[in-house]
């Protein structure tokens, strides 16, 4: 990329994921959220999150069984936002599937890093419900208090009451959950923390939804990415971090490894506020294929941004085309399962495709009719396709042309 | 690796990255010159909390700025001014290509577009009956798209955010992407802006505590690497000489008040060891310095790790609480205080949440 880096990408630690915690509309932990992609399953219901009277379309991807108490323990969760519940429960799952104690980490270095698009804006909606109902200027003191995007990270470090930790919120919306495990990445393989808990978080929020339906995105029932039926993308919620670890540190202390991270690349379209640009795109899968020293052609599984939008979907099948050529591999969308989980979407297809190359399988895009002939990829129509994978690519985008891409790689495949 | 040694546990490289330029929106003036004014005549002048004369469409003109918040303005603004002072009509960036420069903006919550847009939805005939055009904003990556899209500057664009520590936050975001080769310079900074809004929410998180009053303001910095040395001072690739050199950047976490001063103190001393800092090099600190337990715990840790070294309050004292763009003013402060002298300088925050943060620059 004719770039310079201060560290020759050589001189790199290995980094490698041996922990994964998912909260999402299908499944809870490891085991139900690998159940639920090689399944098919879909996290589509009813919104019972907020009133949705006067809405003509009323499906999401929330949890409403998530139950914050089941795994915070130290914190009050009545005193937190619910991205921020998500966030903390999410990286305590990591833990425990990296067999890794809060005790352990607590004199290591560390970075909490967690992704997302709105935060704790839900606590903002219930200032100004509460003013408008009321008449009066009064502030709900709780909810301003819950309403601070930045505890997604610092109530982590708090929970786990760890000491020598940066703990920083990556809102980069829909993208935000590949930029915080791309840094985790960076942190732990320039040897400046022993591990980083990195991914994202958020709440289905009746602010999300109102956003996308006065925009014309919200898909009536389902959310169809790649069909020529396509109707645009349901709302969703859910957290999902991984725990990342030094090679040579987890071998040491007999974890599980999931996979590698080879790298990953940032881009900026610098063209629209709103709208994906393919050549940003294009360009932002390249600079991920750089640093992580892979090819196109290495490339067996592509886990797309694929929202189930017009503008997304033809965009950035297009971008896909345009790096890959005549080597295009499997592409399939994970928002067709999951919804439109926003900061964690990222984050949740990053733990898919850790999955997807642990278990031999690819995920499906469900909710396919028809194909589109403006999109000429292999979405993996509706069955999960067993597959031995070697490198998978997770692509991103995000408003603001927030572009990036995090390659993942099977530990052990001899690629590095 | 020639880094190795120093670089062993996880320290700066050799060669740690320069602060070559910066510029400044602030209650005391536009642009870098009327700031340092300002903050040379704290004490017969009486700065206000807001940026005065700002604007937004006047400053960067009707078009492309009608759903503009003030945050993403006073950003756009400040970058504006940064590349007016490192670039040229052939080279804009710099010297720089587009995409090897990153974007990297501390912001906290859009509290003032984020509510404008939910009153709307409570107060309308349909809660959906909002403007389109208002949705950007209501992200907090907005600002930062925004700085990318007006300068033309395609590299990483990233958006940080951490409370009182976010600054501190962004500038370790911005090292890294420079240090791991996703980008070869970043513009990177952090913004604020005042509304009743986000006083009326920061009231009610305080809760009674104390604190200062809201204020606004944006820095930004240039980062990039530092590639020769003339007359003992670093020089980027561009030739433009450093103003700083960041040594050194760590964080630590409290869960009680009472462990504020002893994390502070961790931090200092892990950052002093990174950077091979002796105490007796500390020119001045610039602490955070949030009224009562936090900034008392903050005074305690400087002390113990670095005596009594002079601490700088001046900014936050005469303008407010700039919120996330808190810690770019200290920096902007140590840097006037210390400038020309080649001493290290010292960046310390204590966040409400549960923070410490500390940088170490050497100032020239």
């Amino acid at each position: 990329m004719g770039h310079d880096p201060a560290i020759a990408t050589s001189a790199r630690r290995r980094v490698v994921i041996t922990g994964i915690g998912v909260i999402s509309s299908i499944g809870t932990g490891v085991a139900e959220f690998t159940e639920g992609l090689r399944a098919g399953r879909s996290g589509a219901r009813p919104i019972t999150a907020f009133d949705t009277a006067g809405f003509a379309h009323t499906n999401a991807c929330g949890i409403p069984d998530f139950v914050p108490e089941r795994w915070i323990s130290r914190l009050n969760p009545g005193e937190l936002g619910r991205a921020t519940q998500l966030s903390i429960a999410s990286t305590i799952l990591a833990l425990r599937d990296a067999r890794l104690t809060p005790e352990r980490l607590r004199d290591q270095r560390a970075l909490i890093a967690v992704g997302t698009t709105y935060g704790e804006s839900g606590e903002l909606d219930r200032i100004v419900a509460r003013q408008v109902a009321s008449g009066t200027p009064a502030v709900d003191k709780p909810a301003a208090a819950r309403s601070a995007s930045s505890r997604l990270s610092i109530d982590v470090a708090r929970e786990l009451e760890l000491t020598q930790t940066e703990a920083v919120t990556i809102p980069t919306a829909c993208a935000a959950g590949n930029y915080a495990i791309g840094y985790g990445f960076d942190v732990v393989a320039g040897g400046e923390a022993d591990v980083a808990l990195c991914g994202g978080a958020d709440a289905l929020l009746r602010m999300t939804f109102v956003t996308f339906y006065r925009l014309g995105t919200i898909a009536p029932l389902i959310c169809q990415p790649f069909d020529r039926n396509r109707k645009g993308i349901l709302t969703g919620e859910g957290g999902a971090v991984l725990v990342l670890e030094d090679l040579d540190a987890a071998i040491a202390r007999g974890a599980h490894i999931y996979a590698e991270v080879l790298g990953y690349g940032l881009a900026c379209d610098a063209r629209h506020p709103v709208a994906p640009d393919q050549e940003g795109i294009a360009r932002c899968i390249s600079q991920a294929h750089s640093n992580a020293g892979t090819g196109p052609w290495q490339v067996d599984y592509i886990c797309a941004h694929g929202t189930g939008t017009k503008a997304n979907d033809v965009t950035e099948a297009a971008a896909i085309c345009q790096v890959f050529a005549g080597n295009l591999p499997p592409v399939s969308s994970l928002k067709s399962m999951l919804g439109h989980a926003m900061g964690a979407a990222s984050a949740l297809a990053a733990a898919g495709c850790a999955l997807a190359l642990e278990n031999g399988f690819i995920p499906p895009t469900i909710n396919h009719t028809e194909a589109d002939p403006e999109i000429g990829i292999d979405c993996v129509p509706n069955l999960a396709r067993p597959a031995e994978l070697r490198v998978v690519q997770n692509n991103s985008l995000a408003f603001a042309g927030n572009n990036a891409v995090l390659i993942l790689g099977r530990f052990g495949a001899g690629l590095a | 690796m020639t880094a190795a040694g120093r670089d062993q546990r996880g320290g700066l490289p050799a060669a740690a990255p320069v602060i070559t330029a910066w510029e400044v929106y602030s209650p005391l003036g536009h642009g870098a010159r009327s700031h340092l004014a300002g903050l040379r005549a704290v004490g017969s002048v009486r700065p206000g909390p807001s940026v005065p004369d700002f604007d937004v469409r006047e400053i960067l003109g009707r078009s492309g700025t009608r759903a503009m918040d003030r945050a993403a303005g006073l950003a756009v603004a400040t970058t504006r001014r940064l590349l007016d002072r490192v670039g040229t009509a052939e080279a804009p960036l710099g010297g720089y290509a587009s995409e090897d420069v990153g974007v990297v903006l501390g912001a906290s919550d859009g509290i003032k577009s984020v509510m404008d847009f939910l009153r709307d939805t409570w107060t309308r005939d349909k809660p959906y009956d909002v403007d389109p055009s208002h949705v950007p904003r209501t992200l907090m990556n907005f600002a930062a798209g925004q700085c990318a899209i007006w300068h033309g500057v395609r590299g990483p664009n990233a958006t940080i955010c951490g409370s009182h520590a976010t600054a501190l936050l962004t500038l370790n975001y911005a090292r890294r992407l420079q240090r791991n080769g996703h980008a070869k310079a970043a513009i990177w900074g952090a913004v604020e802006e005042l509304s009743a809004d986000r006083t009326a929410v920061e009231s009610a998180r305080l809760d009674g505590r104390g604190g200062r009053p809201p204020a606004e303001g944006c820095v930004m910095f240039l980062l990039e690497a530092a590639s020769t040395v003339a007359g003992g001072r670093p020089v980027a690739a561009g030739g433009r000489p450093a103003v700083a050199q960041v040594l050194a950047v760590e964080f630590g976490v409290w869960s009680g008040p009472d462990q504020i001063r002893d994390a502070l103190v961790g931090c200092l001393r892990r950052a002093l060891m990174r950077a091979a800092v002796r105490r007796e090099e500390v020119l001045a600190i610039a602490p955070l310095s949030w009224p009562g337990w936090p900034g008392s715990a903050e005074r305690a840790g400087i002390a113990d790790v670095v005596g009594d070294a002079p601490l700088l309050t001046k900014t936050a004292d005469a303008i407010g609480d700039t919120g996330a763009g808190s810690a770019a003013f200290q920096i902007v402060e140590l840097l006037a205080e210390g400038a020309g002298l080649g001493r290290v300088g010292v960046v310390t925050t204590v966040d409400g949440e549960g923070r410490v943060g500390c940088a170490l620059l050497r100032i020239y």
